[in-house]
């Protein structure tokens, strides 16, 4: 009975540290090495032995946020059994709507710091089906993606990315064509495919030290305007994971305006609205799941942007 | 498991044992174990366009990132393009002891001229027939596809091909299970050829043609196929 006692007092205490070690995990700060899920974002460190002390959350703020897309949003993947998703099994868990790895190639002791990388992937739904998906009108989880989404990847190195057309060109099956489909630039160097029916996007970008994937179904421009979104994001990194592009200088009633999220996005000014407030523009918000309204007003002059299938940056 | 792994597989991943024993369960010999396989990871595996887990290829080579590619196909069931495709079927099928197996392309990386009316043609790429293309059921990339080859999965013995990246004709769901290379496997696959004459220099495309015939240029290399060298490390 001691014996037993003593057992159920270490198992217990075994499981209580691990719970506080659970409880303690953040996006905020590098996690333990190993794989843990908050709050829907699940997380790998592989950096035993070296760390690019990047945080889930710098990694995170490189994408939209999950309700960001107007009539979109992130589904958790759920465990349905066997005979209803033989895809999914128990053992895969944890699931998220959201994968961020940290110092991939970390786990090895003669690992280097400029070697490592971190990588963050999210997948958008349309939001009528994901609903239909958590209500299981679709069973299975590849049910769901068959309907439509929008994936991104989005890779950070220590180093400049190496990947660039040619090669990528050489080791793909499929066509792939310079540039993006609207023509307008992105990054370095970009890259795409329209699918056989012209409405699944496959595009990449290099940007000095990332490289970011995007596809897109059916909506091949929405997921332009989410790699543009990107880079903006790379762009004004707190952390300047990227080189960042020289500042354009904007002046408004003779003063100079200044926020650390003003950039240049291929020739157009990209800031927060938010950076007009002192010059007295007002703003006003309305949103819902499917429209984002955002209108501007200075005096008798204003200016309404419709944020529709996440076309929110007004020019 | 039917019997000890084989190559690429030899010893087995324990991840990719938890894949291949759950789809091959209650499968008692080789090619029931491989037909289940097949058709799992065609229903569940997504099929995305261009460069995934495969590197450094050439025509008797190819190194294949599984640790990557299950962690991928595990968060989102993305498995890549098609060496993806034939190389994970590769090890699911080795895994469960199933021998014999290589992997296989349509067409050598670097040897994809012909001659025509005394000019060196050179293959651009050829023309799907209308695919399934994987996952199973209505997928993004269903239809008629352009690729510059194609890499599927052959038991070594007989050339016979298993391809988990697709199925034939949608509307009647041919699975490639065991399939003979030819002309089953190219009749359905292969609708045209299309070759070009390309400037050495500049690399401009001067002249185009199409071929229709499944075995104008059908060139599977290589000849046995080839057993990629898989790797637990990440893609620098």
């Amino acid at each position: 009975m001691i014996r037993l006692m003593v057992l159920t007092t270490a198992w217990l205490t075994a499981l209580s540290a691990v719970m506080q070690a659970a409880a303690q995990i953040s996006l905020t700060a590098e996690p333990p090495v190993g794989k843990h899920e908050v709050q829907g974002v699940v997380v790998e460190n592989d950096g035993k032995y070296q760390s690019t002390g990047y945080t889930p959350a710098d990694l995170l703020f490189l994408l939209c946020e999950p309700d960001e897309i107007p009539g979109y949003t992130v589904v958790v993947r759920e465990y349905r059994g066997h005979e209803i998703d033989g895809g999914t099994f128990a053992w895969m868990a944890p699931f998220g709507h959201t994968h961020v790895w940290l110092n991939v190639g970390g786990l090895s002791s003669s690992a280097k710091r400029e070697e490592l990388q971190c990588r963050v992937t999210r997948r958008w739904f349309p939001l009528e089906r994901a609903q239909a998906y958590l209500a299981r009108q679709i069973g299975s989880f590849i049910g769901l993606i068959g309907g439509g989404s929008i994936y991104v990847q989005v890779s950070l190195y220590q180093k400049r990315a190496s990947q660039n057309y040619e090669e990528f060109q050489r080791e793909s099956a499929a066509l792939f064509y310079r540039g993006t489909p609207s023509g307008i630039p992105l990054g370095t160097e970009s890259w795409y495919s329209l699918g056989p029916k012209k409405s699944t996007l496959s595009l990449c970008f290099v940007y000095d030290r990332s490289f970011v994937r995007v596809m897109s179904h059916p909506d091949p421009a929405l997921g332009e305007a989410v790699a543009q979104s990107i880079l903006y994001r790379l762009l004004i990194h707190p952390k300047g994971v990227v080189a960042r592009a020289a500042t354009p200088a904007v002046t408004l009633n003779g003063r100079t305006v200044q926020s650390a999220h003003l950039t240049a996005l291929n020739g157009t000014v990209v800031a927060p609205v938010s950076v007009l407030k002192p010059f007295g523009v007002k703003v006003e918000v309305s949103r819902s799941v499917h429209f984002w309204h955002v209108t501007l007003q200075r005096g008798e002059r204003w200016r309404r942007f419709v944020g529709r299938r996440a076309r929110l940056m007004g020019r | 498991m039917l019997d000890a792994p084989k190559a690429p597989m030899s010893p087995a991943w324990v991840s990719e044992l938890r894949l291949s024993c759950s789809w091959a369960s209650r499968a008692t010999d080789d090619s029931t174990a491989a037909r289940k396989v097949t058709n799992a990871l065609h229903l569940w595996g997504e099929y995305e366009e261009g460069e995934w887990f495969t590197r450094h290829r050439t025509d008797s080579f190819e190194l294949f990132y599984l640790r990557m590619c299950l962690a991928e196909f595990m968060s989102s069931f993305i498995v890549g393009q098609c060496n993806d495709f034939a190389d994970l079927l590769l090890c699911l099928q080795t895994s469960l002891g199933v021998p014999y197996r290589a992997v296989q392309r349509t067409h050598s990386l670097s040897q994809r001229t012909r001659p025509i009316d005394d000019e060196e043609w050179t293959l651009l790429y050829f023309r799907t027939k209308p695919l399934d293309v994987a996952h199973w059921g209505s997928s993004h990339y269903d239809g008629v596809s352009f690729w510059t080859y194609h890499q599927f999965c052959i038991e070594r013995t007989s050339g016979r091909v298993w391809d988990s990246c697709i199925q034939f004709h949608p509307s009647h769901r041919i699975a490639v299970t065991g399939m003979p290379c030819e002309p089953d496997y190219r009749d359905y696959l292969v609708e045209a050829y299309i070759f070009g004459i390309v400037d050495a220099v500049t690399g401009i495309i001067l002249d185009v043609r199409e071929y229709t015939q499944p075995d104008f240029f059908w060139r599977p290399t290589p000849s046995g196929g080839l057993i990629p060298e898989v790797t637990a490390e990440s893609i620098p």
